[in-house]
């Protein structure tokens, strides 16, 4: 694998989707997939590696934001560190991809961005970003792959501002490659020898030794080094609003590029309708007009898509190979388990009954407060529930604990309960990748998307969460605060009290949380 | 010494430190040992695989939170503690009426047991030793403890500690009594009598008397002077007069590891307390030298681990610098890390101090532990008289106390020197309650 230089390639294809194999300096990444949140960098419960490496099917990848690396830390203590985020982040074997923005929160817009810089809001305040600051970031953090900054825009965006954003992302996209060309030049020792002497300084100080910058920057003096850069990944942002043909012509303006390595579908997630959104990835892809073995080459990474599985679906069906991943953050922070099926019974044929096809299988219930892909952990129907979150999962958390203890955990405000939640929706996420690669694979997605249509009375229905409207109003008015809570968090029950009318066999025998104590 | 559910054995000594191994129901657990705190069945975001992964041998559970939710007997429909939060190895649950005391407004104790108001709709309700221990008879754990009149040592009414001191003995019967489990739990009783020598030693004295399979030193770590603390400990753990020697001695709520490495050194066998994982919480390690304060500026640029002796998931992996920035700022695997470090930190000290012992250089270690803690030699009087009551010699090690003003001089150079400043933090810490809830 690591003779294989780092690339992109299509194994197989059904309709537009596609399944494919990307290269990349660190390791491969099969494809379609989704790459694991992280916050400046860190997963919000699973602690990596070692709860990292307990996801299964594996992670393929992590996304992190470029953004919330302008402060704290910032690209010079980046720098000094010399090993880049997947070793300061200690992000495990998974390739990195470094994206312009945060998908469960919108970043951009507090104030005008200008022909030169973009301004964006993050953790320590507002930052006006252009090229060279973003890229600098870029090079500190050696990801495997990046995205090229993009002036960012929301949904409800007119033409004339569209095409202010798709000219400044075009520019932007030769500055950002022609400043990545020079962060992958050979360099000499010189930049690092500074840190490397206060390190040394450290280590005396501390009396002990360390693996840091210095064994980075290695002892060899005058030898040049690989730049940060060589041999990561660019991917081009295209920028363009809701409307169809701005996209087309947006995508036009960047069109074939030799020195990328794919696209990035930019501004989705931004309220526009769901539904609209296979339309736009759509005309964005074809505004390229890459020639058939170029765009076979070429992956496509697309945020802010993934608001649910059957958006995933659409976003796989309309071209989609790499996406990011607020969803999961979401679902858990709200207290939910993903339980939609993965795979569609055999002999499954369209037209079946959904109800053949076991919709609910994972026990989920409108009446729990639960739809047909999760189930709210919150409910007291599950509180002496010893099945795991769901049955036949093998993931770390229902491999070991009960929804039961899950539930407990939510109800008392433990840390523990988001990490099992999490465990076990990353991996239902990663597990629906697989089984979505496999039909691709196997020549049989159209029917694989029609089976999972039909698990929805209606598909591609609002599958806003709650607390979603309510992050979506924020969005508009600005990203959220110093490490707000993921959007959704709105969602919990007030009182943990839910009704228990139909609640399964074991609800309404008690109400929760009433101790025996002796009365006197 | 053999009870029904509990074999102890002492494998080494020296002075009157012991390493040795308790055979509880669920685990055999080395003693010298930390018991991390597990209020309400977790401890602090760590999994049950991850507690394993640290050497934890026993954690703890607190009944008072546990019967509130989810409430002792769905935790028995679940299978006990052990199946409820699928922890295989010991656990030890405690009477809920510290937890009452602590946390409850107008509770009171009679001479039924604790009297308190729901927190839930206000009545008036009562935790009596007949009831403490049948919920702990439900929850399951290896180790259940008797509930005891515990008033703050701080508390001045030597009348009170009288009537505390043999009110806990005649609790005692009733938790006895009480106890429908013997050969599955074992039920510990507490030592009680405040500062009082005269009263801490009828106490000894009237619960050796009912033979139970294990001690616990009460009513300390409660903002008592350090001088006072160690004081009680060393009657407590006495060769001759203190609790007998061949049951294992639990001081509560102890979690300092400074205080950890002194009761060891008395002879003490277990210890609790939220401080390794609260004090992560808030951005603070525990390192040889002391502590380390992750949100101070200086650490924006330290690539180091937390703790290079320590060799944990987490220092093997992460940077002062990371975790700097993160951890206290709303992301929980980064609170998560830390907390995970200090209880490998724990851990590691506990399992050096058997090591030492079985291999008769116990005094050495306290030595060396010290002068890491203490470069300068300004080893506390508190620990110095703890260790030669210990019969552990700190010559060179404890040299003159600090010259006037030093402190102060320590306190300017803080911001530059990582480690004075480190040393300042050691010693500015405040008292955590015994028993205290996560
Ligand atoms: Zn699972
Ligand atoms: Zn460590």
């Amino acid at each position: 694998m690591s003779q294989t230089p780092p690339g992109f390639s299509v194994k197989a294809r059904d309709g537009n989707a596609r399944c494919g194999t990307l290269v990349t300096r660190t390791g491969s990444i099969d494809t379609p997939s989704v790459l694991l949140y992280t916050r400046r960098g860190g997963p919000l419960s699973l602690t990596s590696p070692d709860m990292l490496a307990a996801v299964t099917p594996p992670v393929q990848g992590v996304q992190l934001s470029v953004m919330q690396f302008m402060e704290n830390p910032d690209a010079a203590t980046l720098r000094q560190y010399g090993r880049g985020a997947q070793s300061f982040l200690a992000l495990g074997p998974y390739p990195v991809l470094a994206s312009n923005r945060d998908p469960t929160m919108y970043e951009f817009g507090t104030r005008p961005s200008s022909e030169k810089e973009v301004h964006v809001c993050i953790h320590s305040g507002g930052h006006m970003v252009g090229p060279a600051r973003y890229m600098d970031t870029v090079a500190a953090l050696q990801p495997d792959l990046f995205v090229t900054l993009c002036d960012e825009i929301t949904a409800d965006s007119r033409s004339k501002r569209i095409a202010t954003s798709a000219r400044r992302t075009a520019a932007w996209l030769s500055t950002c490659l022609e400043l990545a060309a020079q962060h992958s030049q050979p360099r000499q020792q010189q930049e690092q020898q500074e840190p490397a002497e206060q390190q040394k300084q450290q280590q005396e100080e501390a009396g002990a030794g360390t693996q840091g910058a210095a064994a980075a920057a290695g002892q060899e003096g005058d030898a040049a080094v690989a730049g940060p850069l060589a041999g990561s990944l660019a991917l081009a942002a295209l920028t363009g609003g809701a409307l169809p043909a701005e996209r087309t012509r947006a995508a036009k303006a960047v069109g074939d590029r030799s020195d990328v390595a794919g696209y990035a579908i930019c501004g989705l997630g931004t309220g526009e309708d769901p539904a609209q959104r296979p339309a736009l990835i759509a005309a964005s892809l074809e505004g390229l007009g890459l020639a058939p073995e170029a765009a076979a080459a070429r992956v496509v990474f697309a945020s802010g898509v993934v608001g649910g599985p059957d958006e995933l679906l659409e976003a796989v069906a309309a071209g989609v190979d790499l996406m990011d991943c607020g969803f999961v953050a979401q679902v858990t922070t709200g207290g939910y388990a993903l339980t939609f099926p993965l795979r569609p019974p055999q002999g499954w044929q369209p037209g079946d009954a959904p109800s053949a096809a076991g919709a609910g299988a994972g026990g989920a219930d409108v009446a729990l407060g639960s739809d047909d892909t999760k189930m709210n952990l919150w409910s007291t129907a599950y509180r002496l529930d010893k099945g795991p979150l769901l049955p036949g999962c093998g993931c770390f958390a229902c491999a070991r604990h009960s929804r039961a203890y899950v539930h407990h955990l939510l109800n008392a405000h433990e840390m523990l309960g988001e990490v099992l939640l999490e465990a076990h929706n990353t991996s239902h996420m990663n597990g629906f990748c697989q089984a979505i690669r496999e039909a691709i694979a196997e020549g049989r997605f159209e029917q694989y998307r029609a089976w999972f249509r039909s698990l929805r009375s209606s598909p591609l229905v609002d599958m806003t969460p709650p607390g979603l409207a309510q992050a979506a109003k924020r969005r508009a008015s600005g990203p959220a605060g110093e490490d707000a809570g993921v959007k959704g968090a709105e969602d919990r029950p007030a009182d943990a009290e839910a009704p228990a009318e139909g609640a399964g066999s074991f609800g309404g025998k008690r109400p929760a949380g009433r101790a025996k104590w002796v009365r006197v | 010494s053999d009870s029904p559910a509990l074999k102890f054995k002492v494998v080494a000594t020296q002075g009157r430190a012991r390493s040795s191994r308790m055979a509880l129901p669920h685990y055999t657990a080395h003693t010298p040992m930390f018991m991390p705190v597990g209020t309400q069945g977790s401890v602090k975001g760590l999994t049950t695989a991850q507690l394993v992964e640290l050497d934890c041998h026993v954690i703890l559970g607190n009944t008072y939170h546990l019967e509130n939710r989810p409430g002792s007997e769905l935790v028995a429909e679940m299978g006990g503690l052990h199946g409820f939060i699928n922890w295989q190895r010991g656990m030890l649950t405690d009477s809920g009426g510290f937890q009452m005391v602590s946390l409850l407004h107008l509770a009171e104790i009679t001479e039924q047991g604790v009297t308190f108001q729901s927190p839930i709709d206000g009545s008036a309700m009562l935790l009596t030793p007949e009831q403490s221990i049948a919920i702990q008879n439900r929850l399951g754990a290896d180790i259940i403890m008797a509930l005891d009149d515990v008033v703050p040592t701080t508390t001045n009414d030597p009348a009170r500690f009288e009537e505390a001191t043999h009110r806990t003995t005649r609790w005692i019967d009733r938790c006895i009594s009480a106890h429908s489990r013997p050969t599955e739990q074992n039920l510990f009783a507490i030592v009680q009598g405040g500062l009082d020598t005269r009263l801490r030693q009828i106490s000894i004295q009237q619960l050796v008397e009912r033979d139970l399979p294990g001690y616990a030193v009460g009513g300390l770590a409660g903002g008592e002077s350090k001088d006072d603390f160690w004081r009680v400990v060393a009657q407590c753990t006495h060769p001759h007069t203190g609790l007998p020697p061949g049951k294992p001695r639990y001081v509560m709520g102890i979690g300092y590891p400074l205080d950890i490495v002194v009761c060891s050194a008395l002879g003490a066998d277990m210890f609790d307390s939220v401080y390794p994982t609260r004090t992560a919480r808030f951005g603070v390690a525990l390192v040889p030298e002391g502590v380390l304060k992750l949100k101070n500026a200086a650490h924006a640029h330290d690539f180091r681990p937390l703790d290079s002796s320590c060799g944990c998931m987490v220092c093997k992996n992460y940077t002062r610098a990371y975790l700097h920035n993160v951890v206290t700022r709303g992301i929980s695997s980064a609170a998560i890390l830390v907390t995970y470090h200090n209880i490998a930190y724990t851990q590691a000290l506990t399992r050096r101090m058997r090591a030492a012992i079985e291999e008769q250089r116990f005094p050495e270690w306290v030595r060396e532990y010290l002068r890491t803690m203490f470069p300068a030699g300004d080893v506390p009087g508190w620990v110095r008289d703890a260790m030669a009551e210990a019969g552990i010699d700190l010559a060179g090690v404890a040299t003159d106390q600090p010259a006037p003003g030093a402190a102060a001089a320590e306190q300017k150079v803080g911001a530059k020197s990582a480690r004075a400043e480190k040393r300042a933090a050691g010693r500015a810490r405040g008292p955590v309650a015994a028993m205290e809830a996560e």
